[in-house]
C-alpha cells in the first residue's frame, strides 16, 4: 500500500485501504477484519452487511479509531483526502464526532441519562463552534426539529429515559449531525427498534444523505435495511469483502455463492414457498476460519482449489468478488 | 364452545392487568390513583390441530403475555383458556393435578434467546432430558439417554452431543436444543416466542425449516410470535395482529397478506422493507462496482426522482391518506402510545388517518368482515375505508414505472 491518496475521479469523502483488525490472543494472532477497502462518495451510503462475526462492525470502529488494544489496525483510512489512521490520539478525537459522526444501536446507552437531551446538544454544538448559549440553543432546537421530534422545544430539558426508543435514536442521529460530519457511520442504527419506527429512521437517513449530502457507513445484518436505504453494499463473510457492488445487482443477481445462499435463506412477503433455502453450518469462529475460501466448506459449488487458495476479490463493471467459481465480467 | 373437533386451544376473552401503582402507604399519601396496566385486554381465538397462528405487533403490544398465561407462566386477570377439551382456567376450570399436569405437559415453549434459556452448567443431555424426567420420574438413566439421543437426531443435531455443554454450540444449534426440549414431552402444542430474532438469516433459514419439518411429521399446532412480518407470512396459517393489548386485525395469511383491513395492519405491511424494492431507490446511472460510484450530481438526480416515486406511492395505493413523501405509503408515523395512558377509543386513533369523533370515543370490536377475516375498526365497519388491494411490492413497483417515473429499472 503505497501513502497517496486513491486516484478517483471524484475524491470520495471517505476511502479504506487495506484496512485489517488483528487481535493478539493466547492461542495466537486473530484476525477480525482482512484487507478491506472501499469508497462513500459525498452524498452516497454504502451499506456493509455480513451476519454475526462477520466483522463489520470492528470494520466500522477501526475507522474511527475506536478499536481497542489489544486489536491492532492495519491499513488506510483517508477523509475527504486527507490520512486519518496515522493521526494521534488528541488529532483523532477532533476529527471524531466533528467530521464523522457515529450511529450505534442501542440510543440508550450513547445518551447520558443525567442531562437533559437539550444539554446534551448544546454541550456538542458548543464544543465543536464557537457559539453563545442563546444561539447554540436556538441550533439545538433547530436540529430536533429537523430528525422529526415534535414539540422540540416543550421537550428540549427532558432526559433520555423520557422518550422511547424511536424519538432517542432520533436524538442520537440529531447529536450525530450536530457537528456537521460529512461521514457518518451508523452501526445497526435501527435493529433496537420496531419495523414502524425504523421505516421512520430509514427515511430520516436517506434525507440526509440526500439533503446534506452526508456519506454514510451503514453497517446492519438485514438486507431489508440496506435494499431500502443503500446505493451500494459490501457483502462480508469471516472478515474479508466477498462482495460488492450495486444494491440493485447485488441482491437482484447476486454472484458469491454466499450472497446467493443468503438471499434465498430470507423469507419475503411476495412470494410463498414451502421451504427457505438454507446455507448449512455457521459461519467459522475467528480461530478456525479455514484455508482456501473462509466459505468453501458451506458451499455446494466448492472444488479443490476453493479449499486450497483464497480467492482474491475482483473488481469488473458489475462490482467486485471474490470467488474462484466465479467467471470475472 | 364453539368450533369443531379438531380445535385444539381455545381462548376467550382473556386478559392480564398488572398493577403498576406506588406502594399503597405512598398513594394514601399522594392521593394516586392506582395504576393499572391492561397488557392484555380481552384476547379471543382458537387454533386447529397442525396451524400455526402467528401473534404479531410491536413491542409492548402484549403478545408475550398473552403466550405467558396461555402455558400457565402467568395467571390471567380473566378470561378462560381450553386445551384439549380441558379448561385449565377461567369457569369450571378442573382440579385433578394429574389431569392438569398431563395438559401442561402437551404445551411447551420456545424461547428467544438460546443464550438465556440454557442453564450453561448443565449438559445437553440434562437440559433436554429435565422435561421427561420430571413427567416419568422412575425412568431409567440409560432409557432416558435412548430418549434424549432420539430427539437430538430429529432436530438434526450429533447424538454424541449429549455430553457437551450449551457453550460449545453456535447460536442456531443451541436454538435446535430448546426446540429438542420442547418435544421432550410429546407436545401438541409449541408457543415459539420470537424463536429465530436473535438468529442471522441463513440459520434462521435452517430453524425454520426444521419447524416446519416438524409441524408436518408430528402434527404440532404452533403458537408463533413475531415481529418479523416476513418470516410470519412464511411459516403461518393464520396472523392476529396485536395493537395496546387487543387483536385489531385476524385473518388466513394470504388475506392478511393481500388485502390487510385495519390501518395499523396495513402500516405494519408498508413499513417492511422489500428486498425487491431494491434498485429503484438506488438505481443511480453508472453506478457500476467499486470503482464508480455516481457523480454527485447524478446521485441527487437520481433520489430526486426516487422521492417523486415514493410520493407516487402513497398518493397511489393508499387513497385519500395524507401522503407522505419521505417515505412508505401508509407513513408509519407516530408511535405506540404508553400502555399506562391508553387513548381512550380505539387505541390506534391518534395515529390513524381515517379517526374521526366515534373512534375517539368507543372501542372497535372485532367483528368478521368475510370468511376468516376479522377486523376491529369503526372506519372499516362504517365502510370509510375502501377495501384496498395490497398489490404485492413488486406490482406495486411495475404500476409506478407505468406512470411515468422514466429512467427507473426494474
Amino acid at each position: 500500500m503505497s501513502a497517496t491518496p486513491p486516484a478517483r475521479p471524484a475524491s470520495p469523502a471517505l476511502a479504506v485501504r487495506g484496512l485489517s483488525v488483528v487481535l493478539p490472543t493466547r492461542r495466537g494472532v486473530l484476525t477480525a477484519v482482512d484487507d478491506v477497502s472501499f469508497d462513500i462518495a459525498t452524498g452516497e451510503i454504502l451499506g456493509v452487511v455480513g451476519e454475526s462475526g462477520a466483522g463489520k462492525s470492528l470494520t466500522g470502529a477501526a475507522i474511527i479509531g475506536l478499536a481497542e488494544p489489544p486489536a491492532r489496525v492495519q491499513g488506510e483510512v483517508w477523509l475527504d483526502g486527507r490520512r486519518i489512521d496515522t493521526l494521534d490520539k488528541a488529532a483523532i478525537h477532533r476529527v471524531r464526532g466533528r467530521e464523522i459522526g457515529a450511529i450505534f444501536q442501542d440510543p440508550l446507552t450513547a445518551l447520558d441519562p443525567l442531562f437533559s437531551i437539550g444539554d446534551q446538544l448544546v454541550e456538542t454544538l458548543r464544543t465543536h463552534f464557537r457559539l453563545t448559549p442563546a444561539d447554540a440553543r436556538a441550533q439545538a432546537l433547530a436540529w430536533l426539529e429537523d430528525v422529526g421530534i415534535a414539540g422540540a422545544a416543550r421537550r428540549f430539558d427532558q432526559f433520555p429515559h423520557q422518550f422511547s426508543g424511536g424519538m432517542r435514536q432520533r436524538i442520537v442521529i440529531a447529536l450525530a449531525l450536530a457537528a456537521e460530519p460529512s461521514v457518518i457511520i451508523a452501526d445497526e442504527p435501527t435493529t433496537a427498534l420496531d419495523v414502524s419506527i425504523q421505516a421512520q429512521i430509514i427515511a430520516l437517513l436517506k434525507r440526509l444523505a440526500r439533503e446534506r449530502g452526508v456519506a454514510i457507513l451503514l453497517i446492519t445484518h438485514d438486507m431489508g435495511v440496506i435494499a431500502a436505504v443503500a446505493d451500494r453494499v459490501v457483502v462480508m463473510y469471516a472478515g474479508r469483502i466477498v462482495e460488492s457492488g450495486a444494491v440493485a445487482d447485488v441482491i437482484h443477481r447476486p454472484r458469491h455463492p454466499y450472497t446467493a445462499g443468503l438471499m434465498a435463506s430470507i423469507p419475503s412477503i411476495a412470494e410463498a414457498r414451502t421451504r427457505l433455502a438454507q446455507i448449512d453450518g455457521a459461519m467459522p469462529r475467528l480461530d478456525a476460519i479455514p484455508v482456501g475460501c473462509a466459505f468453501h466448506p458451506r458451499c455446494s459449488d466448492a472444488d479443490a482449489q476453493c479449499a486450497a487458495r483464497r480467492p482474491p476479490l475482483v473488481a469488473s463493471a458489475a462490482g467486485e468478488v471474490a470467488c474462484w467459481r466465479v467467471s470475472p465480467g | 364452545m364453539s368450533g369443531g373437533m379438531d380445535v385444539l386451544l381455545e381462548v376467550r376473552d382473556l386478559a392480564k392487568t398488572f398493577d403498576v401503582s406506588a406502594p399503597w402507604l405512598d398513594r394514601l399519601w399522594t392521593r394516586a390513583a392506582p395504576s393499572l396496566l391492561r397488557a392484555v385486554d380481552g384476547v379471543s381465538f382458537s387454533l386447529r390441530r397442525g396451524e400455526t397462528l402467528a401473534l404479531v405487533g410491536e413491542s409492548g403490544c402484549g403478545k408475550s403475555t398473552l403466550a405467558r398465561m396461555i402455558v400457565g407462566l402467568a395467571p390471567p386477570t380473566r378470561g378462560s383458556v381450553m386445551f384439549d377439551g380441558v379448561v385449565l382456567h377461567g369457569e369450571g376450570a378442573i382440579t385433578d393435578r394429574e389431569a392438569r399436569r398431563r395438559a401442561r405437559a402437551s404445551m411447551q415453549m420456545i424461547f428467544q434467546d438460546p443464550h438465556a434459556s440454557l442453564n450453561p452448567r448443565w449438559r445437553v443431555v440434562d437440559i433436554v432430558g429435565e422435561p421427561i424426567r420430571a413427567a416419568e420420574p422412575g425412568l431409567a438413566r440409560a432409557a432416558l439417554h435412548l430418549r434424549v439421543r432420539a430427539l437430538l437426531e430429529q432436530v438434526g443435531l450429533a447424538a454424541a452431543d449429549l455430553r457437551k455443554f450449551p457453550h460449545q454450540f453456535s447460536g442456531g444449534q443451541r436454538q435446535r436444543i430448546s426446540i429438542a426440549r420442547a418435544l421432550s414431552t410429546r407436545p401438541a402444542f409449541i408457543v415459539c416466542d420470537e424463536p429465530t430474532s436473535a438468529l442471522d438469516v441463513s440459520v434462521q433459514a435452517q430453524v425454520l425449516n426444521l419447524m416446519g419439518e416438524l409441524q408436518q411429521r408430528l402434527r404440532l399446532s404452533y403458537l408463533f410470535i413475531s415481529h418479523n412480518l416476513a418470516v410470519v407470512h412464511h411459516i403461518a396459517d393464520r396472523v392476529s395482529v396485536m395493537y395496546l393489548g387487543r387483536i385489531v386485525e385476524s385473518a388466513d395469511t394470504p388475506a392478511l397478506f393481500a388485502a390487510a383491513r385495519h390501518p395499523y395492519s396495513q402500516m405494519l405491511l408498508d413499513a417492511i422493507p422489500d428486498l425487491r424494492a431494491a434498485g429503484m431507490d438506488a438505481a443511480r446511472a453508472g453506478a457500476g462496482g467499486h470503482g464508480a460510484p455516481a457523480s454527485n450530481g447524478a446521485a441527487n438526480a437520481a433520489t430526486g426522482v426516487a422521492a417523486d416515486v415514493s410520493g407516487n406511492v402513497s398518493a397511489d395505493v393508499s387513497g385519500n391518506v395524507s401522503a407522505d413523501v419521505s417515505g412508505n405509503a401508509i407513513a408509519a408515523a407516530g408511535e405506540v402510545p404508553d400502555p399506562l395512558a391508553p387513548p381512550p377509543g380505539c387505541g390506534f386513533h391518534p395515529r390513524c388517518a381515517y379517526a374521526n369523533a366515534r373512534c375517539r370515543r368507543e372501542t372497535p370490536r372485532l367483528t368478521r368482515l368475510e370468511g376468516n377475516h376479522d377486523v376491529a375498526c369503526h372506519a372499516v365497519e362504517e365502510q370509510r375505508i375502501a377495501a384496498r388491494t395490497n398489490l404485492p411490492p413488486i406490482a406495486r413497483l411495475a404500476s409506478i414505472s407505468r406512470q411515468g417515473a422514466s429512467g427507473i429499472p426494474l
